[in-house]
């Protein structure tokens, strides 16, 4: 079943990038054949802010259960989180060198990309500095779960206050998609896609974290029999 | 009706309790702050210092009320860590945390540091601000100027008192209140900042306040709930 679906994510994810970049007639002015980059850089950025809504989730549930599996799922979605925002940070710079002349110029919504990143670099600051796996759990899902109360501030509401050169989201207050049809097909087929390879690559990142943990407890127990069962602490 | 009186009258009556252990605890930081007389000068002078050395080094952007907001905005933040960084981890280092933990319920120590937290905030604006603006000879409006600032306030303890009470569970507390606080602090910054400058440039703020007040009550509903876990955890 795994397989399956995994074929068929494949399957789609190739169908999107041949759209993407030889099938879809793009007409954006002033980016030319730059603009395909959009049907890349809406969906890493779109990934990024569901990574930090399944951390917060898997947190909150952290919190709730106790169970090292819900710990090791926020930290795979953060990890993957920062990875997309890199993207979508990188993509965006890639736009914004062709429209605006420079790759950084404290557009409201680049800048707010990039305090996620602060944001979610400190949660990994603070796994850094906690030695004690259970303590290291716990405080990281409280910051992640409140980290989440800033991201639709960053997202929705801060690059609304102030002028902006960014074209207008998919998502916008006027309720109208600027976009022709085939282009926003490809962009939502893309959207969908990202969407499944997040899903895809979590499952693979929280498996291995999952791993990594059973390793090195099986490490300690080796070491000190009585030791290692009583750092450890939880069960999988 | 005889019900619907009963229940107005239990909720009352639990209100009033939840207000009184509040207020106790908050009257519990004020006196052991008179007492201490260690962390309000601190943070006071610290306030100040860093005023009049941004406000020497930003002369030049005098003119330019983005600019100055921007500085003031910075001087408000860091003198406002220095103080807020304290709430939890001087209750660790005195031993104060286990007594807190046993008399009293996370809910209200979580509310009355907030409240705290503001009142320091707002007394670090209150101190900073009109002297920025003396030193560098700018004009403000004054009731934008109290508007921001006190919504700034709010906003900023409210993001910070989570992250103290984070960093007193870990090693180098101190270090990691300001590297755990400055992302989550950068929405109500950056607001703080444009309001600032709306202020400076007399024009309406009620945007930015609007906006800080919302991030500020979030981040307190999100540290009601969250609290608990740390505070018993």
């Amino acid at each position: 079943m795994a397989g399956l679906w995994l074929g068929v994510l494949g399957l789609w994810m190739a169908g999107v990038v041949a759209a993407a970049l030889y099938l879809v007639p793009v007409s954006v002015e002033g980016l030319g054949e730059l603009a395909r980059v959009i049907f890349f850089h809406v969906p890493t950025a779109w990934v990024a802010v569901i990574a930090f809504a399944v951390a917060a989730y898997h947190s909150w549930r952290y919190l709730r259960d106790r169970s090292a599996d819900r710990d090791h799922r926020a930290l795979a979605a953060v990890e993957l989180g920062l990875l997309f925002s890199v993207l979508a940070t990188v993509t965006g710079a890639l736009l914004a060198r062709v429209t605006w002349g420079m790759y950084w110029n404290w557009d409201p919504r680049q800048t707010s990309i990039l305090f996620l990143l602060l944001i979610y670099a400190a949660y990994l600051s603070l796994r850094g500095v906690v030695r004690d796996n259970e303590n290291q759990a716990m405080l990281a899902a409280v910051y992640a779960c409140a980290a989440f109360v800033a991201v639709p501030f960053l997202v929705f509401v801060i690059p609304r206050m102030t002028a902006s050169l960014h074209p207008q989201p998919v998502v916008n207050p006027a309720g109208r998609i600027y976009m022709e049809r085939p282009m926003l097909a490809v962009l939502l087929a893309s959207l969908a896609g990202f969407t499944g390879l997040f899903a895809w690559l979590h499952s693979i990142r929280w498996r291995v974290a999952r791993l990594v943990a059973a390793h090195s407890r099986m490490l300690m127990e080796h070491d000190d029999p009585e030791g290692g069962a009583r750092g450890s602490g939880r069960a999988d | 009706m005889r019900g619907t009186a009963g229940r107005r009258s239990t909720w009352l009556r639990q209100s009033s309790a939840w207000a009184d252990a509040v207020r106790a605890l908050l009257w519990k930081e004020i006196t052991g702050e008179i007492r201490a007389r260690q962390s309000l000068g601190l943070v006071l002078t610290f306030a100040l210092s860093a005023t009049v050395l941004a406000a020497r080094a930003s002369l030049t952007l005098a003119g330019d009320p983005d600019a100055s907001a921007a500085v003031l905005t910075l001087i408000l933040f860091f003198a406002s860590v220095v103080g807020l960084a304290r709430l939890f981890l001087g209750e660790e280092e005195q031993g104060t945390s286990g007594w807190l933990r046993l008399l009293a319920d996370p809910v209200h120590v979580f509310v009355a540091k907030v409240i705290y937290g503001t009142a320091l905030a707002g007394l670090i604006c209150l101190l900073t601000v009109p002297a920025y603006l003396v030193l560098c000879g700018l004009a403000v409006s004054p009731g934008l100027a109290v508007l921001v600032c006190g919504a700034a306030s709010f906003s900023l303890a409210s993001a910070v008192t989570l992250c103290a009470a984070l960093a007193a569970r870990v090693r180098s507390g101190d270090a990691m209140v300001a590297v755990l606080a400055l992302p989550l602090a950068i929405p109500v910054l950056w607001t703080t900042a444009g309001g600032l400058a709306g202020a400076l440039s007399n024009v309406p703020v009620l945007t930015h306040v609007a906006f800080l007040v919302s991030y500020g009550v979030l981040m307190v509903t999100s540290g009601v709930a969250l609290f608990p876990f740390l505070w018993e955890g």
